[in-house]
């Protein structure tokens, strides 16, 4: 097969009734356009949503309301789930409530103190908390204190016990912020081992990791109240939240709005694929049609270069690789025509629903895939054209003029 | 003198649908040597052009007994209706221009030229200059880079002996290239015809109507007579040129 060759003269006939080529190139162009477009809002407003929905770790997040006895193999199981992206024990509400100062500073803020470890999606990939010596505090816990990263802070706990109220102090290095839209109200993100050394101290027990006394008998509980649980994919939320309503354990999440944009994702996912469908066939259909008609009106021609010695694959490329370069070159003109008129749509459209990003996005190798995908099913659709060529008379189509 | 064509026994059907006129072309011998030239008469209808289709490897027999081209046996790959290996002879041992020239509308003469040799896979060096000094020959060389469609009759047939003359072909098949012209343009094109296949040490077979033409130019001729069957169903041709040629080895 000299491919260039038949390229070359393939590209020859077609510039030669030019006329007829520009104007089936340009309807297939134009019945691309909405497709590309369509493809471009899926991906942009679409998969945009989603994403937005996925960065985002509070829509992957299952709070629990009401308190529960979790015990380790509970965590385990759910440490096992390859859905989970981060799980954690979290102490009663009560029990994670605490006070916090600048070092030396006077005064205190009032924090919750929750429970973090390396992998933390509300770190934002920030440094874990570790053990007793650093801690990561939310915008707000740090504003109140007036401290930032690398500062000293104090940590104030205090329990009742009988008529006593006792108090201790932790003092901490604040490695890690925590944004406001993960966290507004004020917090310190400790160590599991902070937070639950804490909780037994405040009820009694000892906290020998810094030294606090305290009844040792209290030491063996191994239940928590509560958890901290996130899922790997904002798809899986809505079946983990089920699986736990389930087991009768009360779960907030951002289920509406996952749901919803999960069915807008489905339904404008079909629709695209009906609509791709429908062009695309409609197109390689009426261009199948043009390379067969072509084809019996140019014997001629191919019979000339059958006489020269060209060979049945060869003579039947002809008509597939004009098709390739017609449905090659309406997706490339479509795909640029979209991409030049995408700034438009996206100015047109910004803030649509509250979307920030970009609602159409096709991308320069969305419109080259195109391309190469048109081409290819340009040429299958000049297969039977090909056939056509190679079963011509030869002898007839010289003698005809 | 060795031979460039040697076809024996062959039989061509066609139209052979109940209640149709059929049509029937027996060659029992046709022998063409090197450096001949060998003009086909014989009225309209008779089979001239399909006699030249099947020299061409362009039209099927029904039967063949021998089919030598410049000394090689085709018979089984006739008889096989071996298309692809027919393109590949036909393009290294022939050159054939069927009524109308058979030039393509969207190549230029040249490329028309260019194109010959190139499927010929005849080695491109110096082919460029070799299509220049042959146009210039045919006098046809201001009109190399025209479309065909800018050409008139004459210069129309020219451009397609320009592009037989370029393949190197060895043996040389043309149909009524004169037909169409008037006498003065059908001269220069069959001196160019003529002039074209000796400058290539080819055989020359031309089917034409202009006996007076042919024999001017030194061309032996060969009638193919054609009649009906006594039965009226069928026409039938003959063709009978039987010459002591030595085939190349």
């Amino acid at each position: 097969m000299r491919l260039s060759l038949i390229a070359r003269l393939a590209w020859r006939d077609l510039t030669h009734s030019w006329g007829a080529s520009l104007c089936l190139a340009l309807a297939a162009a134009v019945a691309l356009v909405p497709v590309l477009l369509l493809f471009g809002l899926n991906y942009g407003f679409v998969s945009g949503l989603i994403e937005d929905l996925r960065r985002d770790p509070l829509t992957r997040e299952l709070r629990p309301v009401g308190q529960y006895a979790l015990d380790a193999d509970w965590f385990a199981a759910r440490r096992d789930d390859p859905r989970v992206d981060f799980v954690l024990p979290r102490t009663r509400y009560l029990a994670s409530s605490a006070e916090m100062r600048a070092a030396g500073a006077p005064g205190l803020t009032d924090v919750e103190l929750i429970p973090s470890a390396p992998g933390d999606p509300l770190l934002g990939g920030g440094a874990a908390p570790d053990g007793a010596a650093t801690v990561a505090l939310t915008l707000r816990a740090a504003q109140a204190a007036k401290v930032a990263v690398g500062d000293a802070v104090e940590l104030v706990v205090v329990r009742r016990v009988g008529e006593r109220r006792e108090r201790e102090t932790l003092r901490l290095t604040v490695t890690g912020l925590i944004e406001s839209s993960a966290y507004p109200r004020a917090a310190v993100f400790a160590s599991s081992l902070l937070v639950d050394e804490v909780e037994r101290w405040r009820e009694g027990g000892e906290a020998p990791t810094f030294g606090w006394a305290g009844d040792p008998d209290r030491a063996g509980r191994r239940t928590w109240a509560s958890f901290r649980l996130y899922a790997r994919d904002v798809r899986d939320v809505p079946a983990m939240r089920a699986e736990l309503l389930a087991r009768n354990m009360d779960v907030r999440t951002e289920a509406e709005a996952i749901s919803r944009a999960l069915a807008i994702e489905r339904g404008l996912g079909a629709v695209f694929l009906a609509i791709l469908a429908l062009a695309s066939g409609g197109v390689l259909l009426t261009l199948g049609f043009q390379l067969a008609a072509a084809t019996a009106e140019k014997r001629g021609d191919l019979a000339i270069l059958r006489m020269l010695g060209l060979e049945s694959l060869e003579l039947g490329a002809i008509p597939m690789v004009q098709g390739g370069m017609i449905a090659g070159s309406a997706a490339a003109a479509a795909g640029l025509a979209v991409l030049a008129a995408q700034p438009l749509v996206n100015l047109r459209l910004a803030g649509l629903g509250g979307f920030d990003g970009p609602m159409s996005r096709l991308e320069p190798w969305h419109a080259l895939a195109a391309t190469l995908a048109m081409a290819a099913a340009g040429a299958a659709a000049g297969v039977a054209a090909g056939r056509q060529a190679i079963r011509a008379e030869t002898s007839e189509g010289l003698r005809h003029d | 003198m060795t031979a460039a064509l040697i076809i024996r026994d062959a039989e061509i059907r066609r139209g052979a649908a109940p209640g149709e006129l059929g049509f029937r072309l027996e060659v029992e011998a046709l022998d063409v040597g090197f450096g001949e030239r060998l003009g086909l008469v014989g009225p309209s209808g008779a089979g001239k052009s399909t006699l030249l289709e099947l020299a061409a490897l362009l039209a099927w027999p029904t039967r063949v007994g021998r089919f030598d081209l410049c000394g090689r046996s085709l018979a089984d790959l006739i008889c096989g209706r071996d298309a692809d290996g027919a393109a590949r002879e036909r393009a290294r041992e022939l050159a054939y221009a069927p009524q109308n020239g058979g030039l393509l509308p969207y190549l230029s003469v040249r490329e028309n030229a260019l194109l010959a040799a190139r499927l010929a896979r005849k080695p491109m060096d110096g082919v460029g200059p070799r299509v220049e000094t042959l146009a210039a020959r045919l006098g046809i060389a201001a009109l190399l880079d025209k479309r065909p469609n800018r050409l008139s009759g004459g210069e129309r047939q020219r451009a397609a002996v320009l592009r037989m003359a370029v393949a190197e072909a060895r043996l040389f098949l043309a149909d009524e290239p004169t037909a169409s012209l008037d006498r003065a343009n059908g001269e220069t094109v069959m001196a160019a015809l003529v002039d074209a296949a000796e400058g290539a040490g080819a055989a020359l077979v031309c089917v034409s109507h202009d006996r007076g033409l042919l024999e001017r130019f030194g061309f032996e001729l060969a009638e193919v007579t054609a009649e009906l069957d006594a039965a009226g169903t069928e026409r039938r041709a003959r063709l009978v040129r039987r010459r002591e040629v030595a085939s190349c080895a």
